[in-house]
């Protein structure tokens, strides 16, 4: 290939994966990020003689700085934060770059914007999208950090050459440029291979830096994923497209996974309750949070008598970072243990807080979301969907707020006491009522959504709508029989990813369900959605293979590289020790107590210790590759031994012919230096001696196999060329 | 390349290491960069950062690697042209061989050292296949005549990322003798040159005494080839230079010392006067006389001589001559007619490496 297409296709390469980071976390979204995506394939095009022109120039420049200007002013004057509109700008610069390619320069400039991109960009997001941006930089980057290298050094040598007339001959860099003989596969090949050690290095790195994580000053920013439902108003008129959504919300691992779980699992995941409908929309009257207590990494959400809190079950919840950060939680969760970061080496746990429906936050500084173990108690576990921990008394105030309605029609009070009618519990009212709305019809598409009472419309006109229509129907027609209620949302499913043995929750799996107080057991829960909501069999194919394998990878990414802290480092650590320590754990089992030997072995099998039958062979193999490679350092220095002894020894024969001929006795070449010494020493010259002495050292070395040290050479180079003549005569 | 085995040249390698190392300027950046993230990375305790730490202090380790490779298994030759004159550019060559078996080498930089100075004469040799041999040249202009003595080359690389540049040092030695530059003229001696120009009738190379033996030149005749010399020397073919008898002789009388008196600003003098008989000595050879060139020490009077027959490499031997001749020389040696006697005078045995 063509140096300069290589070379440009690998700057491109890395300009659009820096973009594609800062975008990956939530950058360059909109107009400007329309505008970026088209300059940078306009660029590419942007090249040959009228990018030359002052004209051309002078245009880019004025361009670049009224996106400097804007950029200043939206961050100061239009709400628009700093950060975005640095990062953004950066964009804008990376454009102008491409589209202003006369030299290396310029291509150089690229790939530190590019890099400096992918450095940004670790403070916006941390998702598998940035993962494979790093890998594709990986592999990119040395492509072009090495082309641009070469062709920097061609401008500079070849032009400067030509322009100082050093060369005898003026180069033609274009066509050097141009020529398919520089950048051949081997270069290609060889820059790719580059990234296996450059990954290797990266990992190795990756895992040996401590984690200190001083937490002085930090950019990151908190951006959680916006959720539908558990903001602070759910309005009827509206759901958007979540049900489509397939962004993953949270990873769950329940307890006690069998070998092949089912693929398809009704996961009831609380979010947030609201006790005020105001006609069309669900709020909270009630705001004030209190913190939740902490001992430890455990935080107590409810008090529980003791064989409740023997029997508890353990759900490991990888929340992502929500807006707002709400804690997502099994019904019945008594107690939450939290994974810390670690920070200054110390961890850090964040503070939780609830308000007075039981809805649990978190106090988020970014969008690493929360990892976090879910206790329930066994009983509820067995059943979880329909029974609540939440067995608190309701005062005067609470209880009106829970029965509070919005104006509604006769008809509406009517059809509640009717349903209600004969049932003396909340528990049998709710369970009427929720018979009576399984007739209902679940769709997508909001018939009621335009009316003036769309609960009303629901019941009466369209018998049919989302699960929130049917959850805020049940709440309403409950609290017009007497029986306190709250609107709850969160999420409802979960889908088996096998290669991650976990079940993910989306965007999609979003669900509003009801919560009634009953004065025996306290708040329980009922879902009158109808089941047909739910999707009965799990989607097979390909693609939804591709999209587990990318999900797991996913939950990796999270876990193992954005969770990877201190703490894990150091399990990792004393795992490696444990591994190298194997042998010792033998032998010393072996020479206190012959017994321990065997239990050892099963010991290391047990433990997933390394066994010797596996490291034996591989410390073979390594003591095999350290003596071929000792084998092949000997000879090689056997060999430069060899032509060193020659070069000394041709060393000292110059030193000879130079000091014979500067008095008069050139050798002639045809002549050894032993026989020219001899011929010295016969004449009677007063260097023969020296010169013979030197001669018969010279051959030694040469064909005797005997080296000369630097000292012989040394000295007898001294002596050569300070060797004085006797006194000759004066002239006359 | 010395053995290490003794304290001193162990000393010696730690002093001068085989590789050294500098930051070039994207280099700085980038480590300025990189220290900068590591910084944050420690800071905020963020993985991304200590994963693109991880990426950048890769790219520095391989940097070492690679440049290292890019260095390795090469070896040079120096040439140097035939004649070079003091004050005109000269082109010397050098070729670089790639003594690799399958890793090419890319982006070397070469530079070359007079008597262990930098000269800022490079060449680039881009990619060096395996195996293969390239040939780069730089032009110079020698500023003086004499010997000059190119003490090895400076090596260096900044492949492949362009980030450090790292260099090593070739003992590669050569000499060359810097004619002196001809200054034409066409005017009468000069006060401390004498010419004198001898009356020629005929020339006869095939007659008169053996002047000396030597190896035939390309063109020779082999009429004076000494068969019997021939056959002891093996590889040379070697031939019987005689007197020429009646040639024209020119004398050249060069006094190349000077009395107290003269003494200052004699040197800058000299050089101009050596330039004028170097050209009168060329005109001379080439016109076929034989020429005698006499070096005279105003100092104390003594004296050494030359005596060049024409033809061959005589324009060589005599500018050689020339070249070597030190000003204000002290002369030990007698009025040596036979200029196969050794002596110890620097004019004599710039006289004999003249030949």
């Amino acid at each position: 290939m063509r140096f300069a297409k290589v070379h440009k296709f690998s700057v491109y390469a890395v300009a659009t994966l820096g973009l594609l980071a800062l975008a990956s976390g939530g950058a360059l979204q909109g107009p400007i990020g329309v505008f970026v995506a088209a300059g940078v394939v306009a660029s590419w095009w942007a090249e040959g003689k009228w990018i030359e022109s002052r004209g051309y120039a002078r245009a880019q420049s004025a361009l670049l700085v009224l996106a400097l200007f804007v950029q200043v002013a939206r961050a100061l004057f239009g709400g628009h934060g700093i950060l975005d509109a640095a990062v953004e700008f950066a964009a804008l610069l990376q454009v102008s770059r491409l589209a202003y390619r006369r030299s290396a320069a310029e291509y150089q400039q690229s790939t530190a914007l590019a890099l400096a991109q992918l450095i940004a960009a670790t403070v916006l997001g941390a998702g598998l999208s940035y993962a494979l941006c790093f890998l594709g930089f990986v592999i990119t980057l040395p492509w072009a950090l090495t082309l641009g290298h070469l062709r920097r050094e061609i401008e500079g040598n070849y032009l400067a050459d030509a322009r100082a007339g050093r060369a005898g001959v003026p180069i033609d860099v274009a066509r050097i440029l141009r020529s398919r003989r520089v950048v051949g596969p081997g270069l290609l090949v060889g820059s790719s291979l580059l990234s296996l050690p450059i990954f290797a290095i990266t990992a190795v790195l990756f895992v040996l830096f401590p984690r200190i994580g001083l937490g002085v000053f930090s950019l990151r920013q908190s951006r959680g994923t916006a959720t539908a439902g558990l903001g602070d108003e759910v309005d009827l008129s509206g759901h958007g497209t979540i049900r489509d959504d397939p962004t993953i919300v949270l990873r769950i691992e329940p307890p006690n996974l069998p070998e092949n779980p089912p693929s398809l699992r009704a996961f009831r995941l609380r979010g947030a309750a609201f006790d005020s409908y105001n006609g069309r929309a669900w709020t909270r009257r009630s705001t004030a949070r209190i913190p939740v207590f902490r001992e430890g990494a455990e935080y107590d959400l409810h008090r529980v008598r003791g064989d409740f809190l023997l029997r508890q079950q353990g759900y490991r919840i990888t929340l992502d970072g929500l807006e707002p950060p709400v804690v997502l939680l099994p019904p019945g969760t008594v107690r939450v243990r939290v994974e810390p970061r670690i920070e200054a080496g110390y961890p850090r746990y964040p503070e939780l807080s609830r308000d007075s429906a039981n809805e649990l936050r978190y106090a988020a500084q970014d969008d690493l979301g929360l990892v976090y173990t879910a206790f329930v108690p066994a009983a509820i576990a067995d059943d979880l969907g329909s029974q609540s921990a939440d067995r608190a008394t309701l005062d005067e105030p609470s209880r009106q707020r829970y029965l509070q309605l919005p104006a509604v029609s006769p008809e509406f009070t009517a059809l509640a006491l009717r349903l209600t009618d004969g049932h003396d519990t909340a528990i049998d009212r709710a369970r009427a009522v929720t018979r009576y709305l399984r007739d209902y019809r679940y769709t997508l598409t909001i018939e009621s959504g335009s009316a003036e009472r769309p609960i009303e419309h629901f019941l009466f006109r369209s018998r049919a709508g989302h699960c929130e229509y049917f959850s805020t129907a049940m709440a309403l027609l409950l609290r017009a029989s007497g029986v306190p209620t709250r609107n709850v949302t969160g999420f409802l499913g979960g889908t088996f990813n096998r290669y991650g043995r976990f079940y993910a929750i989306r965007q999609g799996d979003a669900h509003s369900w009801v919560e009634v107080y009953d004065e025996r057991y306290g708040w329980l829960t009922f879902d009158p959605t109808p089941p047909a909501r739910e999707p009965a069999v799990a989607q097979k194919g390909l693609l939804t293979e591709i999209d587990a394998v990318v999900e797991a990878l996913r939950a990796r990414w999270r876990r193992y590289v954005v969770g990877f802290d201190l703490r894990t480092q150091l399990k990792l650590f004393q795992g490696a020790a444990r591994w190298f320590d194997f042998g010792g754990h033998r032998s010393r089992g072996r020479g206190q107590r012959g017994v321990r030997a065997a239990d050892a072995s099963s010991a290391d099998r047990s433990t997933g210790r390394p066994s010797t039958e596996f490291a034996l062979p591989v410390f073979a193999a390594a003591a095999l590759a350290a003596g071929a490679w000792w084998w092949r350092h000997r000879q090689r220095g056997a060999t430069s031994a060899t032509s060193r002894t020659v070069r000394d020894a041709m060393a000292l024969a110059r030193a000879f012919d130079e000091a014979v001929a500067q008095r008069g006795f050139s050798r002639a070449k045809s002549r050894s230096l032993v026989a020219h010494a001899e011929a010295l020493v016969a004449q009677g010259a007063a260097i023969g001696p020296l010169a013979l002495e030197v001669a018969e050292r010279w051959a030694a070395a040469r064909y005797g196999e005997q080296p000369l040290t630097a000292d012989e050479l040394d000295r007898y180079k001294k002596s050569l060329a300070t060797f004085e003549d006797p006194k000759p005569r004066d002239a006359k | 390349m010395k053995a290490r085995s003794s304290p001193r040249s162990w000393l010696e390698s730690i002093r001068r290491p085989p590789r050294r190392l500098r930051f070039t300027r994207e280099g700085k950046f980038f480590t300025i960069i990189t220290f900068g993230v590591g910084v944050a990375a420690i800071n905020t305790g963020n993985n991304l950062l200590y994963l693109v730490l991880g990426l950048m202090l890769s790219l520095i380790v391989l940097s070492g690697v690679l440049s290292e490779l890019a260095l390795r298994g090469l070896s040079f030759r120096r040439r140097l042209p035939k004649r070079a004159f003091a004050g005109s550019s000269l082109l010397v060559e050098i070729e670089v061989q790639n003594n690799k078996t399958w890793a090419p080498s890319y982006s070397v930089e070469v530079e070359d050292r007079i008597e262990n100075r930098v000269t800022d004469k490079r060449c680039y040799f881009l990619k060096v296949s395996s195996g293969a041999k390239q040939t780069a040249a730089y032009r110079r202009v020698a500023p003086l005549r004499g010997r000059e003595r190119y003490t090895g080359l400076r090596v260096a690389t900044r492949f492949p990322f362009g980030l450090f540049e790292k260099w090593r040092e070739v003992e590669i030695e050569d000499e060359h003798v810097v004619f002196p530059s001809l200054a034409a003229q066409a005017d009468p001696p000069r006060p401390h040159a004498l010419t004198r120009g001898g009356v020629t009738t005929r020339r006869d190379r095939g007659r008169g005494d053996v002047d000396g033996l030597r190896e035939l030149r390309d063109g020779e005749s082999a009429r004076e080839v000494d068969w019997k010399k021939t056959a002891q020397s093996v590889h040379a073919v070697i031939v019987r230079e005689r007197m020429s008898e009646g040639a024209r002789v020119v004398q050249i009388e060069v006094r190349n010392g000077a009395s107290e008196r003269q003494r200052p600003g004699f040197a800058g003098q000299f050089e101009e006067e050596l330039r004028r008989i170097a050209w009168r000595a060329t005109q001379a050879l080439e016109a076929g006389a034989l020429l005698e060139v006499r070096v005279q020490d105003g100092g104390n009077g003594r004296s050494a001589f030359v005596r060049i027959q024409p033809g061959g490499d005589a324009v060589d031997r005599a500018l050689r001559f020339l070249a070597l001749l030190p000003p204000d020389a002290t002369l030990t040696a007698s009025d040596a007619s036979d200029t196969t006697a050794p002596t110890k005078s620097v004019a004599a045995s710039a006289a004999q490496r003249a030949k």
